[in-house]
């Protein structure tokens, strides 16, 4: 545990400078120009094959995939053990390569998204059994922990042609397909156990902001718009989960466009929290996709509205479905992102 | 339903004698029963996700392991594909409808018995003859109620003549009834309107030739008329 969490320390410092400079770019009060999101892909592609440049050539056959490989779905919520992912294992990789995928995942995901990633593997270290809460090694070859998170590529990294960078373990699937100036991270998954811990004195919640703006949401709807969101049965999982590609369910819920201005850009925060895991300048476009089809979107709320409580909540809009799915309790979430018209970049290749 | 009602009372015995060990820190003690209902004009398609959890799964192993090699040959898994298939009623507009299996997967025996593995039916129910217009489709599971939690959606149907207009579901999810609209196909559609016209230029041809005849007789025997006078 100690020399895993060490190991994480290391990578963090090791990817600080990078992130440092990643930051500056992104913090860029103005709107992205035209050519921000093809400088945006060009440095998580220079990223991507620094990280290249660490391996030998065993570790770069294995990192490296077919663009169209069944790799692509290969994704879950499970712990390793109970599901087999492909890819270069973090733990297997020695500390300078792990600094450089750190280094690339910084360059990729936003600063609150990169947090979000590295406070859920810390929170599966923390499941592993190095803090309160801690399961042990698990039964049945079942692991927890930060080294059990993968890293793949799917197509060779470029700056003009689609590919993708996959990162994922137990709680976590980040699929980024990159083409050019473009980028989704659709579908993704992210979630929490245990959905809040200590760490070096402070209370880390990896989710804690999609919950808080949820319920902030929530509580500013008033008692027409409360009845027209809250779902009138219980919704025990996620709906669209792994495994779950391709389909799209009935929207259902309170429409975004009987919400007040504020109530709209309360909800386009809390959509932000997904996706705006990607790089700043690359989520961008997205949001304005996201806000222009606001008037056909859907919000929907399952459980209590009391702030603390578990309940589920559902974003569903034309090119959107976002799941938040509390099982059985508040300290084990499960969410799930994706866009029905470009999960895995699938407009890009049609474009 | 004799044989779920008996695996129901296994489930119930044996489940008492299984300890909880929240192993995977996942699903445990309950049956995540998930439908996912497709709508087309001529056939309903469902999707059944079963995922039972860890404490389940034990006892539905031990349950449908007849011969005890700790996996579930075919006709093991045939078998509790039945009993699903018959815990299930499907009706539209009231009318029963039976839908049939077009297949199923089973999870590894070590994920099944992890409870992280999901049994996968896909099922389908051919509707001879939908009359465009409002319908109504009810779904009911009813497999091992009291171990189970349900979800049942209606996906956003693939053909543009169907529509979902309204889902109702009771608390727990184990009934959803969809109701939505069928609009005529284009071809039902072309068919209706040539038919029309065809009836509609038959009905007007002998009044039209009936007009002719009278203006022509009105016209030819008042110019006559006029012409004659």
């Amino acid at each position: 545990m100690r020399a895993s969490v060490g190991i994480a320390t290391v990578a963090c410092l090791g990817v600080s400078v990078a992130l440092a400079a990643s930051l500056a770019a992104q913090r860029s009060p103005s709107p992205p120009a035209p050519t921000a999101g093809a400088d945006a892909t060009a440095r998580i592609v220079s990223a991507a094959q620094a990280f290249l440049a660490t391996l030998d050539e065993g570790g770069r056959t294995r990192v490296q995939f077919p663009f169209d490989s069944p790799q692509k779905a290969r994704w879950s919520n499970l712990p390793t053990g109970a599901f087999k992912r492909e890819g270069l294992r973090m733990g297997d990789l020695a500390p300078a390569q792990r600094a450089a995928a750190m280094a690339l995942l910084s360059t990729a995901f936003s600063q609150e998204g990169y947090r979000k990633v590295v406070e859920i593997m810390h929170g599966d270290e923390v499941l592993r059994g190095g803090g309160p809460g801690g399961r042990g090694p698990g039964g049945g070859g079942v692991r927890f922990g930060e080294d059990e998170y993968y890293l793949a590529f799917l197509g060779v990294p470029s700056a003009s042609a689609p590919w993708m960078l996959q990162f994922g373990g137990h709680h976590l699937a980040i699929n980024m397909t990159l083409a050019g100036r473009q980028a989704t991270l659709a579908p993704s998954h992210t979630a929490a156990q245990p959905a809040g811990y200590s760490f070096e004195g402070r209370t880390v919640r990896p989710l804690g902001d999609e919950n808080d703006r949820a319920f902030a949401l929530m509580a500013s709807l008033d008692d027409a718009q409360r009845k027209e969101a809250i779902l009138g049965y219980s919704v025990s999982d996620l709906v669209l989960g792994p495994g779950q590609d391709g389909r799209t369910i009935q929207p259902e819920g309170l429409r975004a466009s009987a919400l007040s201005a504020s109530q709209q850009t309360m909800l386009l925060d809390l959509v932000h929290e997904w996706a705006g895991i990607a790089n700043d300048t690359l989520a961008a476009p997205r949001m304005d996709e996201i806000r222009a089809s606001l008037p056909q979107t859907y919000f929907a709320w399952s459980g209590p509205t009391t702030a603390g409580s578990a309940a589920y909540f559902r974003i569903q809009g034309p090119t959107l479905v976002i799941e938040y799915a509390p099982q059985r309790g508040v300290d084990h979430i499960h969410t799930i992102y994706r866009d029905p018209t470009n999960d895995y970049g699938a407009r890009y290749a049609r474009e | 339903m004799r044989a779920s009602s008996g695996l129901t009372v296994v489930l119930g015995l044996t489940m008492t004698l299984v300890a909880s060990t929240d192993v995977s820190a996942h699903r445990t003690e309950d049956y995540l029963q998930a439908a996912r209902i497709g709508l087309e004009p001529d056939r309903v398609l469902i999707t059944l996700d079963l995922t039972p959890g860890i404490d389940v799964a034990a006892s539905l192993m031990g349950a449908l392991d007849h011969d005890g090699d700790g996996a579930l040959s075919a006709d093991e898994q045939r078998g509790y594909v039945g009993q699903v298939l018959g815990a299930l009623k499907v009706a539209l507009d009231d009318q029963p409808l039976q839908p049939r299996v077009v297949s199923w997967s089973f999870p590894e025996p070590s994920a099944f018995r992890r409870g992280e593995g999901t049994i996968r039916l896909e099922l389908q129910a051919i509707v001879p003859y939908v009359s465009a217009g409002s319908h109504r489709l009810l779904f009911r599971n009813a497999h091992l109620a009291g171990h189970s939690a349900y979800l049942a959606n209606a996906l956003v149907p693939e053909s543009a003549r169907v529509a979902v207009t309204a889902q109702r579901r009771d608390r727990d999810q184990s009934e959803l009834t969809i109701e939505y609209t069928v609009r005529g196909s284009a071809a039902a559609t072309l068919g209706w309107v040539l038919g029309g016209l065809a009836g509609a230029f038959l009905m007007v041809r002998p009044r039209t030739q009936r007009c002719r005849s009278r203006a022509s007789s009105r016209s030819s025997g008042g110019f006559r008329s006029e012409t004659a006078e």
